[in-house]
């Protein structure tokens, strides 16, 4: 285990498992009704051939923009990963979990905010 | 791992905290009780906002009284939980409180009312607490960004009114604008130093022939960040558009909290630049001397209050920028004065400020802001307490004995010429004499003119309150200015000390 | 590479984002000067932070710096998005010209 890229192997081959499984699954298990619109190029609900530069909803500008911000805080998680391991060694290992724990709780207080405020429903 | 992480927690890092924790935990419990409880009277989201500021001040009071050594940092001294930043604290804590107060009848006159705005007041005041006790560069630009992006939200609150979102994004553009000026700085200082904390910056230019090229360009960059940020003169562009656009509860903390925050870490960040300020002298001669002038004479022009007001803010930047010439390279008596008569200047400021802003929430109605001064013909004998705060209020801000803008400017300008720049102040006491021109007008219009002003008063009890705090304040430290000077040398002592 | 190099890189994408903000008039577009500005700050840290360290060891601010620059500014952008949204529904237009309610 002291290639540093043995994990980075492991990474890979669960992406590839989990993809291949579940993409599976759904074959075997899930019901199949094929009709034109569904196996139509999926493009996120726009047509798929036309102009590019058209209009979109602004109901999207929500979606995408809440997904920004919390999509960008993940950032702080993998520094915070990388270095836990250092901090338990010196003994403040429950300080610093407890840190990302108020970090995390503060994110989901702005996601709990932001479904009460109903800015995530469509109409 | 080749590389340890340094960070210690000291002991007590934790409870030093609990000002900002308790503004910060305010905020999210009146945004979440709004969406959540959805109460009909938002009263109680102001009562309960009140509430955290006043357990943040007694708490900065007690750590204050605790506060052993004069210098106290935390987290490997990212933050200095010293008695400048508690003083600033405490000084947030009030004028967050009196700006809430004005902004009750204003928000439910203009229907928008809503717990986000109680909740964003809450999110900027702790960034302004965190801006205060910023000790590294990084701290500081977080700070500045946890006060702003609340601000700008803030300004463009009253979205049915077309002047707000105007304003709010000639805000934003000139506040990101300056905020990347000073990224930039602060990346060039790093660059050379190798280091983000401002202890170690002096240590580091103290040390240090004056051959590194980076130093002063990053400084210079900085200053240009700063000055956007307090609108001091040539980037003082926004400052009248984004005043006059804001809801006036939201320029009256943009004037006030806002500015002091900036001071707060200007004077943190000067003092760390101490030795090398020397070849900065003639700039920040020149930008005093541009922004007292610019911003007097702006203003005489001006019968909008609000524009008058924000162009007589650029001024005040200006007096109150003119105490950093006095920073010497190593800390003396010269720079303690200046340091503690800016403290002084500040909290002077940010009682007339918040007073005059106050005057004009209550003379305001919805159909009519009020903001033309000729709206305001008689005011002073259809409301005589009304009139004789603003009175005060104005003749505070031009500088009459005696009120406190009169001892904040003689402490302040004495301080400077203590330090050589004579010229400088003569030129400053000229400007404020000019400034009496337009802060005059607005009494000769209340008491002079007959009674034919189209304005209609509506006082409610806390807006009663707030701008009778903010008068007495005004009157208590004019009258008694000596009582506050233990508290401002034992605040600017403590940032000499963390240098 | 050099630390020369970076730094000329940093200052072009610093002069373009000026330029940028300088002179378009489209709000979207100032914004984007804003960002091209803050990334060319990032870019300096970065690059410091690679070069004043030792090689596997690099002086860790710098990257803390760059991180807190990257999420602040999604916030930033978050914030002017929704002011020129506002703006859009106003006016129909998001062109800076066209904002001249605020005048003396």
């Amino acid at each position: 285990m002291d290639n540093p890229y043995v994990a980075l192997l492991f990474s890979f081959s669960f992406a590839i498992i989990f993809s291949l499984v579940f993409v599976n699954l759904s074959r075997i298990f899930g019901q199949s009704r094929p009709e034109s619109e569904k196996l139509d190029t999926y493009e996120c609900g726009a047509p798929p051939i036309g102009n590019a530069r058209t209009r979109i909803s602004v109901k999207f500008y929500m979606v995408a923009i809440l997904f920004i911000l919390f999509d960008i805080e993940a950032v702080f998680v993998y520094p915070w990963a990388v270095s836990l391991r250092s901090f338990v060694a010196k003994g403040m290992g429950t300080f610093v979990f407890v840190e990302m724990l108020i970090f995390l709780g503060m994110l989901f207080l702005g996601w709990l905010y932001v479904l009460k405020r109903g800015a995530l429903k469509w109409d | 791992m080749a590389n340890e992480a340094v960070f210690t927690l000291e002991p007590g890092a934790l409870s030093s905290l609990a000002p900002m924790s308790i503004v910060l935990a305010t905020a999210f419990l009146v945004l979440l009780w709004d969406v959540i409880a959805k109460p009909r009277d938002r009263g109680i989201l102001l009562g309960f906002s009140i509430a955290g500021l006043a357990l943040a001040a007694i708490v900065s009071l007690i750590l204050w009284s605790h506060a052993d050594p004069v210098s106290h940092t935390i987290f490997s001294g990212r933050l200095a939980i010293d008695r400048f930043s508690l003083f600033f604290n405490l000084v947030f804590s009030v004028v967050a409180t009196l700006v809430l107060m004005i902004s009750r009848d204003y928000l439910i006159r203009e229907q928008i009312d809503v717990g986000e705005y109680y909740a964003l007041i809450m999110f900027s005041v702790f960034g302004m607490m965190l801006l205060a006790a910023a000790a590294d560069l990084l701290m500081l630009f977080i700070g500045v960004e946890a006060m702003s992006i609340p601000v700008y939200v803030l300004v463009a609150f009253n979205r049915s009114r077309i002047r707000c979102i105007e304003g709010a994004l000639k805000y934003f553009i000139l506040g990101a604008f300056a905020t990347a000026f000073l990224l930039y700085g602060i990346a060039l200082l790093y660059g050379q130093t190798g280091t983000t904390s401002l202890a170690d910056i002096h240590t580091f230019l103290e040390g240090s022939s004056g051959s590194h090229v980076l130093v002063p360009v990053g400084i210079a960059l900085m200053i240009v960040g700063f000055g956007f940020k307090i609108g001091s003169v040539p980037f003082h562009m926004w400052t009248p558009d984004a005043y006059e656009g804001a809801a006036t509860p939201v320029t009256a903390i943009m004037a006030t909290g806002v500015k002091a925050a900036a001071f707060a870490a200007i004077i943190r960040a000067f003092l760390a630049f101490s030795p090398s300020l020397v070849m900065f002298r003639v700039v920040l001669w020149v930008i005093v001397a541009l922004t007292v002038v610019v911003g007097n004479i702006a203003a005489i022009r001006q019968l909008n209050l609000k524009r008058m007001l924000a162009y007589s803010s650029i001024a005040h930047s200006g007096y109150m920028l003119a105490a950093l010439l006095a920073i010497e390279p190593i800390w003396g008596p010269q720079t303690s004065n200046a340091m503690s008569s800016l403290l002084y200047y500040l909290l002077a400021y940010l009682f007339m400020n918040i007073g005059a802003f106050g005057v004009i929430v209550v003379v305001g109605s919805r159909e009519n802001e009020a903001v033309d001064v000729r709206d305001w013909a008689g005011l002073g004998f259809k409301y005589p307490w009304l009139g004789a705060a603003m009175a005060l209020f104005m003749l505070s801000l031009g500088g009459l004995p005696p009120t406190a803008g009169f001892f904040a400017k003689f402490y302040l300008f004495s301080a400077v010429v203590h330090a050589g720049y004579t010229p400088l102040i003569i030129l400053a006491v000229l400007m404020s004499a000019a400034s009496f021109f337009y802060y005059l007008r607005v009494v000769v219009y209340m008491y002079m003119q007959p009674s034919e002003g189209a304005c209609t008063p509506t006082v409610s009890p806390l807006a009663a309150v707030a701008i009778g705090v903010s008068a007495l304040a005004t009157l208590w430290l004019g009258i008694a200015p000596s009582a506050l000077f233990p508290f401002l040398e034992w605040a600017q002592r403590s940032v000499a000390v963390l240098l | 590479m050099t630390v020369q190099s970076v730094l000329s890189v940093a200052a072009i994408l610093f002069s373009l984002g000026l330029y940028c903000v300088l002179t378009r008039k489209n709000a979207v577009s100032v914004l984007m000067g804003v960002e091209l500005i803050l990334n060319a700050a990032n870019l300096n840290f970065v690059a410091f932070s690679s070069f004043t360290g030792t090689i596997g060891a690099p002086e860790v601010a710098g990257r803390v710096f760059a991180v807190m620059i990257i999420v602040l500014a999604a916030a930033e952008a978050a914030v002017a998005l929704a002011i020129i949204l506002a703006i859009f529904r106003r006016m129909g237009t998001v062109e800076v010209d066209n904002l001249n309610e605020l005048r003396e």
